[in-house]
């Protein structure tokens, strides 16, 4: 499924979003949505504020390309170096600079739009102008056909991650290869991806894969996660030991004993024998 | 010893790295004393935040700062002295020039002017790209300014600056030291944690060891190659420096 939304053979329309965690950056994978798209000849708009251009490009791209326009938001978001051009990050701009990409002929949608990251933009400006801006590709007017962005979970309120999600009509998440018996991988895994795509006609698909970024930004998918997953056998160092030897007294009672203790009367209690309480047995002479 | 930690620290030489120090229940610095000497050695250019200890308690016998701060090597901020000048101001010429603690007295403003310096400090003129390496930029630690009141997002925008221009622009090395109290629940701190924790090629994480104080074993520390390779080791402090190995082969279990 993964692969089908990469490829936007899946509906490519609409917002996709990928959550990383600390163990496994999506950023790959990021690059491989993008990979997809340029081979695909789509005009691709890259928002960039976490890593160089260069860091960016690496693998990706000589920067040749038309078809991948490159927005400089990591160089000085924030206007802090004087001989540098500043960059204006806010939605209206985003919007605009999109824009200019406008397929004039045929008035199609046909941008797809990278944010990198969705986290740095929740950082800097406020959500629901976020909002507004990951609800272009609903809008007729607007040239965004997709939304990719990359959201480091950790970062953020579970409620701010819960509503960007909603927003979403495929949210990739991504978690750690829990560890395995076999260690008989071809190419190493690298993470778990969980899809859940939601279509126009409310059906909900969900796909839980193991993938490899690969130096390309090809995917792998290993399909025999499952397979693979094997039961670690429980050492059964428990070993069943009867908590009832080696005791120091006796649990049981043999019949004598129990005779024996039946008979016994003991001094503090009423009988026939004790009319009154015989102090001196208890106390002694 | 153990040479393997050194040789994923040489590593950074050949390579711009933005190094992750995060100490949990225990003393990292002597991290902080390592990549100093490693650096100064390496005839590498050095900015050096020394924000929680006085310039002489760095200074230690392998460490020649009089030396490198005198010859233009190293470029020593020291934050506590510097953090007393800004509350109490001899005279008020001095709010004429930018301050790199303005934040001291002006408490929601960013934390632009720190890294103006830290930007200036390392700028390498014609002269010093002859002379010294790459540049270096070492904090410690991040987790202070927290504490005074810094709001995380203007921390990370600050370490955003300090990467783009020492890593990505001159192909430096950044070595950031923060604490890790995770079972605290510190919301901020998690958050410069975890994001620093993204943007790093080498993380190291130095624990306390769970069983409590040893005297010969102060630690465990753990490198992690960004993902690609975890490797664990334990620790000692000398006077002179520290010696790793592999867990459970201290040289007074062995």
């Amino acid at each position: 499924m993964l692969s089908e939304v990469i490829t936007g053979s899946e509906g490519g329309e609409g917002f996709v979003l990928i959550k990383d965690c600390v163990q496994c950056g999506g950023r790959g994978l990021l690059k491989s949505f993008i990979k997809a798209a340029l081979l695909r000849n789509e005009t691709v708009h890259v928002f960039e504020f976490e890593i160089s251009q260069e860091e960016m490009y690496s693998g990706l791209t000589d920067g040749t390309s038309s078809s991948l326009v490159f927005h400089n938001g990591y160089t000085d978001p924030l206007n802090w170096i004087s001989n540098e051009k500043p960059f204006d990050f806010s939605i209206q701009s985003i919007k605009s600079q999109i824009d200019q990409s406008k397929d004039k002929e045929s008035e199609a949608k046909n941008v797809i739009l990278v944010l990198d990251s969705l986290s740095w933009l929740l950082h800097h400006i406020p959500i629901t102008d976020v909002c507004q801006l990951l609800q272009e590709p609903k809008r007729k007017e607007s040239t965004v056909k997709r939304i990719i962005a990359l959201m480091h979970s950790e970062l953020h309120d579970q409620g701010i991650v819960g509503s960007v999600s909603h927003m979403a009509n495929t949210v990739v998440t991504l978690s750690p290869i829990p560890e395995f018996t076999t260690v008989n991988w071809e190419v190493d895994p690298y993470a778990i991806g969980e899809t859940v795509q939601r279509k126009k006609s409310g059906k909900v698909n969900r796909e839980e894969e193991c993938y490899t970024v690969q130096k390309d930004f090809s995917l792998i998918i290993h399909h025999d996660l499952h397979n693979r997953k094997q039961a670690i056998p429980k050492p059964d160092n428990t070993a069943q030991v009867d908590p009832a030897a080696n005791l120091t007294f006796n649990l049981r009672l043999s019949e004598e004993e129990r005779h024996a203790k039946e008979r016994l009367s003991l001094p503090f209690t009423f009988s026939e024998k004790n009319q009154k309480m015989d102090w001196e047995s208890i106390v002694g002479s | 010893s153990f040479s393997a930690p050194n040789s994923i620290i040489s590593l950074l030489h050949n390579l711009s790295n933005c190094v992750l120090l995060s100490e949990s229940k225990t003393d990292g610095s002597f991290l902080i004393h390592h990549f100093l000497s490693f650096f100064l050695k390496g005839t590498c250019k050095v900015c050096f935040l020394g924000l929680v200890q006085s310039f002489s308690h760095y200074s230690t016998v392998g460490i020649n700062m009089l030396q490198a701060r005198e010859k233009g090597q190293l470029v020593f901020f020291e934050g506590l002295r510097n953090s007393l000048d800004m509350l109490l101001p001899e005279s008020d010429a001095s709010d004429a020039e930018p301050q790199p603690l303005s934040f001291l007295r002006w408490p929601s403003t960013d934390l632009r002017n720190l890294f103006d310096f830290v930007n200036s400090s390392l700028s390498q003129s014609e002269n010093d790209m002859s002379r010294w390496a790459s540049p270096v930029l070492l904090i410690d630690d991040l987790s202070v300014l927290l504490s005074l009141g810094v709001n995380p997002t203007a921390v990370l925008d600050f370490i955003h600056y300090c990467r783009m221009a020492v890593c990505s622009k001159q192909q430096g090395n950044m070595v950031t030291l923060v604490h890790n109290e995770d079972d605290l629940g510190d919301e901020d701190c998690d958050l410069v944690l975890h994001a620093l924790t993204h943007q790093s090629s080498l993380i190291l994480q130095v624990h306390g060891l769970n069983t409590g104080y040893c005297r010969d074993v102060h630690g465990q520390d753990k490198f992690q190659l960004k993902r690609d390779h975890t490797h664990v080791f334990q620790y000692k402090v000398h006077d002179k420096g520290v010696s790793f190995f592999a867990p459970g082969t201290s040289s007074a279990v062995l």
